[in-house]
Order: structure tokens, then C-alpha cells, then sequence
């Protein structure tokens, strides 16, 4: 899900930097002192998330978690994957500084949509259930479209790493999928003032 | 045939002081064993194990029958073993086991990734911990 440092053409990082520092600006001003700490711990889940791979036939995918994170932390998310995305760049080489901005464009967007996904009211609690796997599942599945879109639209070089990219992620998307639904669950049943609190 | 003779003797004496170097591991410990002849032992030899680009791993002197032991950390080697009056010889040695020494740098680089990560989450709390401390003013 990481873009590295040197791939992309400059006005596709400088475009994706402004989005997302004009984003990140405005959840800054929105988050309030007492919900730091709740999006630190996303913070670091997402980066821990990121080191938890599975291996899937030659290659390896690891986990992204933009979903429960979105869901959860709404556009405070984009603080949180920043944030987490920056010291992956800095620590070890995952994307870099320069990419900082497109990957977590590309990460912390789905996660907003997951977080109107699961504001979505249902009664039944099948519908409910989908809709957590939902969460999880567009959210990634959105991720990895923008990814291969941001491949794609540096020219057709990139264009078959862009395909390649979308459909390696296909399994992470059912992955994350169930896990954000279980995730989700297991919050409501053991803490669901944290569902309500942030919204 | 004169020539042919003292060629025969040169080629018996070159054969007679070349130093042969045999060597098999276990994945473990590397052994190595020099002679120059069936019955004449490379004995007090210096041995040297060297890896890329000639880093030397270790250093060893050889028993009374040529053999000497060392620790086997890298698949691929190479042995130099220096003989008095300037013999000496070379070979190139790869492993066909899992060579444990690789299993130690491994250890040493999750160890090191380990670190890291302690030290990430670490930042990534101090960082909160200053937007803490920036939203409370």
C-alpha cells in the first residue's frame, strides 16, 4: 500500500500533500484534547497493522486497518495514519516523506467513507453485521483503487504494477473485512461508549 | 628424455608441496582439514576464514593433524590456509546445510527491528503527547 520515494511524478506528491495537510489542518482544528490519546492508540494499530503480514501464494500483503480506524476516529483518522505513515517513512523505509502526502491521502480518504458507511443506520442486526464487514472491506478495497489509480496516472509504465497492485490486494479487502466486523463487535459488546463518544 | 625426466621430478615436487585444503560443516561448526600429502599434515598451519569481500571471520592455527574447527556462520566462505615457507592456498566453500550463523544475524536483525519498533511507538506517543500539549494551551 506503500507508494516509495521516487516512483511518482512531482505534481502527483505535490497534489496529494496539499489535500492532505489541508485535511489533517482541519481535523487538527476539530480534534479535541481529550480525544488524543484514543487516536494515538489508532495511530500506533495502524502502524503496527503494517508490519502483520500474510502471505498470499509468492507474495505477502500486510494489513492496513483504514476501515475500523475510519470508523471509529472519523477524519481524525487522517492525524492518525499520518502520523504512523511518517514514522514508517522515517524508521523504516516504508513510502517515505516525499510520498507521505499521496499515501496517506490514499489511506485516510477510504477510511472517511468507512466512517459515513458505518454511521449508516440499520436495524436488523444481519444488515449490521454487513455493514461492519463493509466498513472494513470498501475501505481497503477504495485504498488499493487509489493506489493503482495514483500507479496509473504516472504514465503507462506504471500501468501494469497498477493492475498487479489492485489484485494482490483482492484477499487483504475479505480480510479486513472480517476482521473490522468482529473488530467493531467486540467494541460494542466490551466498549461502545468509544462508538458514541467521537461522533 | 633427460628433460622428461627432470620434469617428472619438478612435477613431483610442486605435487609434494601443494597444500590441499578439505573442508565440510555440519551447519553448525565448520571443519577444516590440510595436508600436503596422504601421510604429511598441514600442521601449526595459520587458517583463515574469510567472508564478502575478504572481511575476516576467523582465525585458527591447525592441530598436529592438520585440522582445525570454527564456528560456521556465513553459507559462503572462503579458506585460506598459510603453510611455513610461504605455502599456501585458497578455496571457495559454500554450505549445503542451513548454516546457524545465518539463523544469528537473523536474530540480530529482529532484535534490531524489535528496537525499532519499541522506538516508533515511542515516537508516535511523544508526538501526541506535544499535540497534547499544544491543544491544551
Amino acid at each position: 500500500m506503500h507508494i516509495s520515494e521516487g516512483v511518482l511524478r512531482p505534481e502527483i506528491l505535490i497534489g496529494g500533500a496539499i489535500v492532505t495537510i489541508a485535511i489533517s489542518a482541519y481535523a487538527l482544528k476539530k480534534l479535541k484534547n481529550e480525544e488524543i490519546p484514543l487516536v494515538a492508540v489508532f495511530s500506533a494499530l495502524f502502524f503496527v497493522g503494517s508490519f502483520i503480514h500474510i502471505p498470499i501464494g509468492p507474495a505477502s500483503i500486510h494489513l492496513v486497518l483504514n476501515g475500523i480506524i475510519g470508523a471509529i476516529l472519523g477524519v481524525r483518522a487522517f492525524i492518525a495514519i499520518g502520523i504512523a505513515l511518517l514514522i514508517q517513512g522515517l524508521l523504516f523505509g516504508y513510502g517515505g516523506v516525499s510520498t507521505l502526502g499521496i499515501n496517506t491521502f490514499n489511506m485516510a480518504l477510504p477510511a472517511l467513507l468507512a466512517y459515513y458507511i458505518f454511521s449508516i443506520q440499520v436495524k436488523n442486526q444481519v444488515l449490521e453485521k454487513i455493514k461492519y464487514f463493509c466498513v472494513g472491506f470498501i475501505a481497503v478495497g477504495l485504498s488499493a483503487l487509489m493506489l493503482s489509480l495514483t500507479l496509473a496516472l504516472n504514465g503507462d509504465s506504471l500501468v501494469e504494477a497498477a493492475k498487479i497492485s489492485f489484485l494482490s490486494n483482492i484477499p487483504i479487502m475479505f480480510i479486513e473485512g472480517f476482521i473490522t466486523m468482529f473488530a467493531i463487535l467486540f467494541l460494542k459488546k466490551v466498549y461502545p461508549k468509544i462508538i458514541e463518544e467521537l461522533k | 628424455m633427460r628433460y622428461i625426466t627432470i620434469l617428472f621430478f619438478i612435477s613431483v615436487s610442486l605435487f609434494a608441496h601443494k597444500l590441499y585444503i578439505l573442508a565440510d560443516d555440519d551447519g553448525k561448526t565448520l571443519h577444516i582439514k590440510s595436508y600436503f600429502t596422504k601421510s604429511s599434515f598441514c600442521q601449526d598451519c595459520k587458517v583463515k576464514i574469510l567472508g564478502e569481500k575478504d572481511k575476516l571471520l576467523f582465525e585458527g592455527i591447525t592441530d598436529k593433524k592438520g585440522e582445525a574447527s570454527f564456528p560456521h556462520i556465513q553459507k559462503n566462505i572462503d579458506i585460506e590456509v598459510i603453510a611455513s615457507m610461504g605455502h599456501k592456498n585458497r578455496v571457495s566453500y559454500e554450505s549445503e546445510n542451513n548454516v546457524s550463523g545465518n539463523n544469528i544475524s537473523e536474530n540480530v536483525d529482529e532484535n534490531e527491528s524489535y528496537t525499532k519498533m519499541i522506538l516508533a511507538l515511542l515516537s508516535i506517543g511523544f508526538i501526541f503527547f506535544l499535540l497534547k500539549l499544544v491543544k491544551k494551551r
